[in-house]
């Protein structure tokens, strides 16, 4: 009798145990599988998710009697975050000047070029004739720091049921030339979609050509096509994102960065064909096909430093504090590897 | 660490380089260097504030690459526009814009019962309509471009990208939608005879930060471009003029002109300016008075104890209101009841006419019936007669000769009788047959058997009623017995003690007394006791 009242207690005791084991909630499906349909992350969720990856980088050491000035032209997208760093940076370096310009990314390399800047933030890379003219003045190339990462997000308005594109659609929608050989798609029918989708037509909203990210999605999406005629051009990202989700099948190209409650970032089919939303795990992995850096770019010499305080100015950027300010900006941070490889290029 | 501070955003344009000059497209000035500080985020606010952006224009010549964004530049820059212009540009789209709200306040209170929705839109109207007119009044045309530039975008900002809209007005939202972002497009194309691209650009990222560092602002059309200097209270164009020398104007490039304008004719301009804008302003005002009366009605009504009140109003008239509709569903319902009735009763009479019929005819058909059977009976009887009187007659007399047409004739008769009756039974049976004799039979049967039922209870009364009485008067008799058994015990009781009395000699005192008392007694009745006691009186006799 004593025994079965032991074995009862212990089944008991063990069904208790083994339900705290199991999970009350159900099983997180894997953004990173790339599945369609993924929920936009909020810009201060991706902050916050960006800040705990920046806690992984070595924090800034301040160099005592630092002083100077800084000059700083160049894209305004890229400006943005400099400004934003700049502020803490002040702080901590009170007698260092921070001169600082924004206009358009095209206006940077050549302040660059004739030593009237001292960083140039970019939003793009620099073009090899902006290389060549900067290496016929200089005899060497500029250095090209990343800063922070960012991506391209197609926007939609919310009920849109679009679960994804691919980039030959992407070419289809936004270009009239067409280089990807897919056809033209003009309504949300070609495009896929059924019902009250299939005859709307498709409505585009995109950067000015002076834009950095304009030149990224000609480049990475359109292969050197040219833009529909009928592309909205609109100021900035915000006016972009606000269109997209304004007008009844519209889309709009802009950096996640401007995501709003109305609007809802298409998954973009990346190399492997599978669907990817724009979250930060998914640029730092490389599989959103629209990503890009963020970029500041300097006169260095080879093996020589960069003169100045512009290269503590960097140093500041690329360390866990830096990389925390941009995350709470609502841009993308960089991951350890790329803050790396970014502070050997600086002490080259 | 050193004591921080905070950042000048304009002082940063102060001390570029003299080479550092750029052209601008738009107004065709060669090497003209233009240090437009319009930004300044407050210093615990926008990092950019503190961080002393500004914007520097340029533009390269031969530095656009793409032919379209050349196009796009000689497009803009085609064109110079006067500060003139720019105010009648400003104040039109101020006016547009508040049409355009109107309208579509119009449209969301239109036909629509949620007092709340109404207020939201009066509110939104009345708010827009008197931060818009009174930008328009601003006696800087670039101020005013920027404040409306700003008003635009947040109040946009707040209701579509915040998706306030589909909150407030769920039903509705697309006209809403549709009516802000296209404000906003206008005042952006506006401010692009202005601005430059980049400046467009800085500034649409500049509005969409602070937004999203103010995001519990609700109300942005009280916002203004000054809100963006560091709280300073001065406008942009006031800091950036104390900061440059310059003015927002002449930041602009259409500074020069007023260059060839003597100060006469500017203190002239600038009364004219100043009526003008008193004019405008003055001339809404009754519309903006109104409008705002009716958000203050609307916001009254929507008050949730004005909101009870109305409901209760509401629910009472709606009761009122389907009054009517009750009763007469009642009513139809009553008079649908009593036709259906009525139709029971026509149904019952007819079937009482139709079995009323049947038995007229029943007797009709059973009348020439009776007939021929009593003539078939006087037939019989007569031919019994014959066989009598053929069996008592004499055989002296001759008898009627044998004639058999009489025979003939008599079963003619018969057979006419046989064929009536069986008519007769033929439509007894009919009406045997009928469902109409079997519901009178059980009619019938059950009248009969409450007949019957009434008669066992009458007769059941009538046998308790008997009992009843014959118990009390066996009670009576009994009684009377009784009594006679009584009185007759008495009557031999009393008897006994005369005889007693008069057998034995009277006592002297008490005897005496009981003379005197006692009535004198009758000899003939004491001497009749006294034989039949002693039995020699019976013998007598």
């Amino acid at each position: 009798m004593t025994r079965l009242v032991w074995t009862v207690a212990a089944v008991l005791i063990g069904a208790l145990l083994t339900g705290c084991a199991s999970p009350a909630v159900p099983e997180v499906r894997d953004q990173t599988a790339g599945g369609v349909n993924t929920p936009l992350p909020a810009t201060l969720a991706d902050a916050n998710s960006a800040s705990t990856s920046s806690d992984a980088l070595p924090s800034y050491e301040p160099v005592a009697n630092l002083s100077g000035e800084i000059i700083s032209i160049g894209g305004s997208t890229t400006t943005n975050v400099v400004a934003r760093v700049a502020v803490l940076f002040r702080q901590v370096y009170p007698n260092v000047t921070l001169r600082i310009s924004s206009s358009q990314t095209n206006i940077g390399p050549e302040a660059l070029l004739k030593g009237l800047a001292d960083i140039v933030p970019m939003s793009r890379t620099l073009t090899p004739e902006e290389i060549r003219a900067f290496q016929d003045e200089y005899g060497y190339a500029p250095t090209e720091i990343k800063v922070a990462a960012d991506a391209l997000a197609i926007f939609v308005e919310k009920t849109n049921p679009v679960p994804g594109l691919t980039l030959e659609q992407l070419d289809g929608i936004f270009s009239r030339t067409q280089r990807r050989g897919g056809p033209s798609i003009e309504t949300w029918g070609q495009a896929g979609l059924t019902d009250e989708w299939t005859d709307l037509p498709i409505t585009l909203y995109g950067f000015h050509p002076g834009d950095g990210a304009y030149r990224v999605f000609q480049q990475q999406v359109l292969k050197g096509g040219a833009f529909r005629l009928t592309l909205r051009v609109e100021a900035g990202g915000s006016s972009i994102v606000q269109g997209a989700a304004a007008v009844p099948g519209a889309v709009g190209c802009a950096s996640i960065f401007f995501a709003c409650q109305r609007v809802r970032a298409v998954p973009i089919a990346g190399a492997d064909g599978r669907f990817y939303s724009p979250t930060e795990e998914n640029v730092h992995g490389h599989r959103y096909p629209l990503s890009r850096f963020l970029y500041v770019c300097v006169n260095k010499p080879p093996r020589q430093p960069l003169p100045g305080p512009a290269a503590e100015f960097l140093r500041f950027l690329l360390s866990r504090e830096g990389q925390r300010i941009v995350a709470e900006g609502g841009n993308i941070p960089l991951d350890t590897a790329t803050v790396k490889e970014c502070i050997r290029r600086l002490a080259d | 660490m050193p004591e921080p501070h905070p950042i000048d955003p304009y002082d940063s344009m102060s001390a570029l380089p003299p080479s550092a000059v750029f052209r601008r497209p738009t107004f065709r000035r060669s090497a003209l260097f233009i240090r437009l500080a319009l930004i300044g985020v407050a210093g615990g606010v926008g990092a950019l504030a503190c961080g002393g952006c500004g914007l520097v224009a340029r533009a390269f010549e031969g530095g656009a690459e793409d032919d379209r964004s050349l196009l796009v530049e000689e497009t803009r820059g085609s064109v110079p526009i006067s500060s003139a212009e720019l105010d009648e540009l400003t104040r039109a789209f101020a006016d547009r814009y508040v049409g355009l709200l109107s309208s579509t306040c119009d449209r969301l209170k239109k036909d629509n019962p949620d007092l709340v929705q109404r207020r939201e839109a009066q509110v939104l109207l009345a708010d827009c309509a008197a931060n818009v007119y009174d930008i328009a009044s601003n006696p800087d045309p670039f101020t005013r471009m920027l404040d409306l530039i700003v008003v635009t975008t947040l109040v946009s900002q707040v209701w579509i990208d915040d998706n306030r809209v589909a909150e407030v007005f769920p039903t509705r939202q697309e006209v809403l939608v549709r009516a802000l972002h296209h404000g906003r497009q206008e005042a952006w194309a506006l401010a692009a005879q202005v601005l430059r691209p980049d400046q467009l650009d800085l500034l649409d990222y500049l509005l969409w930060d602070w937004r999203q560092r103010n995001r519990d602002l609700v109300r942005a059309s009280f916002v203004r471009f000054s809100a963006f200097a560091g709280g300073r209270a001065k406008s942009a164009g006031a800091e950036v003029g104390a900061s440059s020398g310059l003015s927002v104007v002449e930041l602009l490039g259409v500074g020069d002109l007023f260059s060839s304008v003597g100060e006469a004719g500017r203190a002239v301009n600038e009364a004219r300016q100043f009526s003008e804008r008193m004019f405008y302003l003055l001339k809404r005002e009754p519309t903006l008075l109104r409008w705002q009366a009716a958000a203050l009605r609307d916001g009254t009504l929507a008050t949730p104890a004005v909101g009870m009140a109305f409901a209760d109003v509401h629910r009472l008239t709606d009761q009122i209101e389907q009054l009517p509709l009750n009763v007469k569903a009642e009513r139809e319902a009553i008079l649908a009841d009593f036709d259906r009735r009525i139709d029971r009763t026509d149904e019952s009479v007819t079937n009482l006419r139709r079995a009323l019929s049947q038995a007229s005819e029943l007797v009709t058909s059973l009348e020439p019936a009776s007939v021929a059977l009593n003539e078939m009976l006087k037939t019989a009887n007569v031919l019994v007669a014959r066989f009598e009187s053929s069996d008592g007659e004499t055989p002296s007399q001759p008898s009627r000769p044998f004639d058999i047409r009489e025979y003939q004739e008599a079963l003619e008769e018969l057979a006419t009788t046989a064929g009536k009756m069986n008519e007769l039974l033929a439509s007894s049976h009919e009406l045997l047959g009928s469902s109409e004799w079997d519901r009178r039979i059980q009619e019938v049967s059950q009248a009969a058997d409450g007949r019957m039922r009434v008669a066992a209870e009458h007769s059941q009364s009538l046998m308790n009623q008997f009992l009843w009485r014959t118990y009390v008067a066996l009670g009576v008799f009994s009684a009377m017995l009784v009594l006679c058994l009584v009185f007759s015990f008495m009557l031999m009781w009393r008897l006994r003690i005369v005889v007693v009395n008069a057998a034995e000699p009277p006592r002297e005192a008490t005897a005496g007394v009981r003379r005197e008392t006692r009535p004198p007694i009758d000899t003939r009745d004491t001497a009749r006791d006294t034989a039949h006691d002693t039995g020699e009186g019976k013998v007598s006799e």
